[in-house]
């Protein structure tokens, strides 16, 4: 599937087919634009594990969920 | 402005709004009947703990009336009973180096506590966000929260070594995801030579890369440019980039014709 076709899948505007958009909704999808890299989905997906982990403990209070750092590295 | 005083960095911020987006447009499960199991907070500079307290427990039940004049024991009291009555999957703590009082490098024990508190005392699992230098000092005071850290993930920004091919091609691939995601025709910004630009500008950082691109896009919409030119990206550098640490005795790449890389 290509991602125009992924777009209109999800009800997503095509940004390719800018020439039949206002500016304002241009403007709008360019300051939403977020791009997720490799890197961030391994991090999506332990923060879902964390998640999933703490959904078991909500069922059994026995159990601790355990918690997660996320840390950005200094300039 | 997102990110701190010295402006966007790695996208911690970003990453986790964008997570919690994709939550809110996952299906509940069927029959289910909860609330968002989400709660989301960003430490401001030198939180106190009943600030704090205030607004996690407006985040957490939303439309119930809080009275600003609770005294922080009952406020305690309040998210506690709240977190265990209503299931918080994840408490996500943002900023989280305003736990650290920067100019003196004291901690905040008081809020400290409170977050071992929750640990302790809840079943929500918490995430610590913020900078990697302030989270290790954090740590290092609080080997309750220590031990209950099942993960430390860094997130570096992207670096460009053309001895690891792989760092470019990284870099390159985020850029060429960019371009596509843009409402212009194919603006090459994931081409070698302009990618080496505008890691130069950036220094990698994804906060800064996004910033100087969306910029650059809305000076091209300005000009009606079908894409976003190596001139609207020079403008842009010199608007936001320039007065920073970032721009500090840094040449614009964005306008010589021949900005190269240098050779090892």
């Amino acid at each position: 599937m290509t991602t125009s076709e992924r777009s209109q899948q999800d009800g997503e505007a095509n940004p390719k087919q800018w020439r039949s958009m206002s500016r304002d909704k241009r403007l709008s999808l360019v300051q939403t634009i977020f791009i997720c890299y490799p890197r961030l989905k391994a991090l999506a997906a332990k923060l879902d594990l964390c998640a999933q982990e703490a959904d078991r403990a909500v069922a059994n209070q026995l159990y601790l969920p355990e918690c997660m750092v996320i840390a950005g590295d200094p300039a | 402005m997102h990110g701190d005083r010295w402006g966007p960095r790695v996208g911690k911020t970003a990453f986790v709004k964008a997570w919690l987006r994709q939550k809110q447009r996952e299906p509940l499960e069927a029959g289910s009947e909860s609330p968002f199991p989400y709660l989301s907070i960003s430490l401001p500079p030198q939180p106190t703990i009943k600030s704090t307290l205030l607004t996690l427990l407006q985040k957490a039940v939303m439309h119930h009336f809080i009275p600003s004049s609770a005294v922080t024991s009952s406020l305690t009291r309040m998210i506690h009973q709240c977190l265990q009555t209503t299931p918080v999957y994840l408490l996500l703590i943002d900023q989280c180096e305003h736990l650290i009082d920067r100019q003196r490098q004291r901690i905040n024990y008081q809020l400290l506590d409170l977050v071992e508190y929750l640990i302790a005392s809840t079943t929500t699992s918490i995430v610590l966000i913020g900078h990697a230098a302030e989270i290790e000092m954090i740590l290092q005071a609080s080997p309750r929260l220590t031990r209950r850290v099942c993960s430390l993930s860094r997130l570096p920004p992207f670096t460009w070594n053309r001895r690891s091919p792989e760092t470019v091609g990284e870099y390159c691939a985020f850029l060429h995801a960019f371009d596509r995601k843009l409402p212009f025709d194919d603006s090459g910004l994931a081409e070698e030579t302009m990618a080496y630009r505008l890691f130069y500008a950036s220094d990698g950082y994804i906060g800064w890369t996004t910033r100087l691109i969306q910029q650059a896009a809305a000076m091209a919409l300005e000009a009606e440019s079908p894409t976003i030119t190596r001139f609207c990206l020079a403008k842009s550098f010199e608007s936001s980039i320039r007065q920073t640490p970032l721009g500090w005795q840094k040449t614009n790449p964005f306008l010589p014709e021949q900005f190269k890389e240098p050779s090892d």
